[in-house]
């Protein structure tokens, strides 16, 4: 077993929080301004859940820190390489993270299991800042957090993954809003608001794409990338929108589905399909999964055309 | 900072901010249109057409029937809509309501009055869906 040393870092989103708050209410005054083309994207009981969400996520995540970070001080302490903690780390450690989030976030849409929790930030049909703070109260219960271990145990040390999280959180704060058009030479390499837009969006075109946290450019490397069209506003929130704006309602609804398929299902197979297959998968086909709705858009296109 | 003092600012700046949501406005319903239903049905379900509707009392619930057989809630939410499939077997009547269970806590029960004629013809369509 290898040393752990704590090391202090800051806490980046404590520090953002204010910041949060008011960008939020100059985004509201700006909404005011809105005319009929660009409507105003704003919903105070949609806001009001939004926060909700976020302030019950942290509150949640307060029993979970011991145990997260003793999973991390874990695998840190079986690293297998010296990595210490220089200024090169913190860059390694940048782009692993966001990296990381990329895989996290692409299976959190690919699996139904993670589906459950990050299903979460996508219920708004709303896209501005407050939807930002729409965030998961099952995430880490569920598991969320092993994506980063890997980090640890190859030797980056917990307080850097931190620190790095929690940059990549307080990056992705500003890109969900509308009041930003495309950013020129910066869209090539960064996350911005046009790119998240289209994360964000139901329309078939744009379902499963733009992953990214920080750098879009997991997405441009691993196929999942696409522009925002012009020609194509998007629909925003989820295939199957929910019917209320109650924050516990919000936070368990796929759960309850999973639970409702897994104990009618009628196989081993079909258990294992509901849990970790994509979501929208059913074991007779009736469903729509990301797959085939993109399949039948496409077959649709010519004739709409 | 000390913990409580950290979820003490949280609350204020959360009130703060939804407060001012309601004072700038921005807290209706939206009163659904044919447009609406139209434009709805056309992005989730493609192939379908409506067949006939029926709008509540103050427009912010339709039901769908479409050509096929299909039924669809249409729900305002805010100044947005949600749209389900549901079966006849999730309504049911109760005095002048109707009253929709799409039985799913994303989806909560919900009861809402429509005009006598319309009820009559739900109803219709309950029966319907029962014998089916």
């Amino acid at each position: 077993m290898k040393d752990y040393l704590q090391i202090n870092l800051p806490d980046v989103v404590g520090m953002a929080t204010p910041l949060f708050a008011l960008l939020i209410i100059i985004e509201m005054f700006l909404a005011r301004r809105r005319n009929a083309e660009n409507p105003i994207n704003y919903e105070a009981k949609d806001t009001t859940a939004s926060l909700l969400m976020g302030f019950g996520s942290q509150i949640v995540k307060l029993p979970l820190n011991l145990i997260i970070l003793g999973a991390y001080i874990f695998c840190y302490e079986h690293r297998i390489f010296e990595l210490g903690t220089g200024p090169w780390v913190f860059v390694l450690c940048f782009f692993l993270e966001d990296m990381t989030y990329y895989w996290f976030h692409r299976i959190g849409h690919e699996r139904r299991y993670f589906w459950a929790s990050h299903i979460i930030h996508h219920s708004s049909q709303y896209y501005n800042l407050s939807t930002a703070l729409r965030q998961t109260w099952t995430g880490n219960l569920a598991g969320g957090f092993i994506f980063w271990l890997p980090m640890a145990w190859l030797g980056i040390h917990p307080a850097i993954i931190f620190l790095f999280s929690g940059i990549s959180l307080v990056y992705q704060f500003w890109i969900h809003t509308e009041a930003i058009d495309k950013m020129g030479w910066f869209e090539l390499f960064f996350n911005t608001p046009s790119h998240h837009r289209v994360h964000h969006a139901t329309n078939p075109k744009y379902l499963d794409k733009n992953y990214a946290g920080v750098l879009i450019i997991w997405d441009r490397m691993f196929g999942t990338f696409i522009e925002e069209d012009k020609a194509e506003k998007p629909d925003y929130g989820i295939i199957s929108n929910l019917g209320t704006f109650n924050p516990i309602r919000i936070a368990f609804h796929e759960w309850q589905g999973i639970l409702k398929d897994v104990l009618q299902a009628k196989s081993p197979q079909a258990v294992l399909g509901y849990l970790f297959g994509p979501p929208g998968w059913s074991e007779d086909g009736s469903r729509k999964t990301t797959a085939k709705i993109k399949a039948e858009w496409l077959a649709a296109k010519p004739a709409a055309e | 900072m000390s913990l409580w003092g950290q979820i003490a600012i949280d609350v204020a700046g959360l009130i703060a901010i939804c407060g001012m949501g309601f004072i700038l406005g921005f807290s209706k319903n939206r009163l659904i249109s044919e447009a609406d239903l139209e434009r709805e049905l056309a992005t989730r379900e493609p192939s379908k057409a409506i067949k006939r509707y029926w709008l509540n009392h103050n427009k912010s619930v339709a039901l769908l029937a479409t050509s096929d057989a299909h039924y669809f809630l249409l729900k305002s939410l805010g100044d947005e809509l949600s749209l389900r499939e549901i079966s006849p077997k999730q309504i049911s009547v109760n005095n002048n309501e109707i009253v929709i269970d799409v039985n799913d806590i994303g989806f909560p029960r919900f009861t809402s009055k429509f005009a006598e004629n319309d009820i009559n013809e739900i109803a219709g369509v309950i029966a319907l869906g029962a014998a089916a």
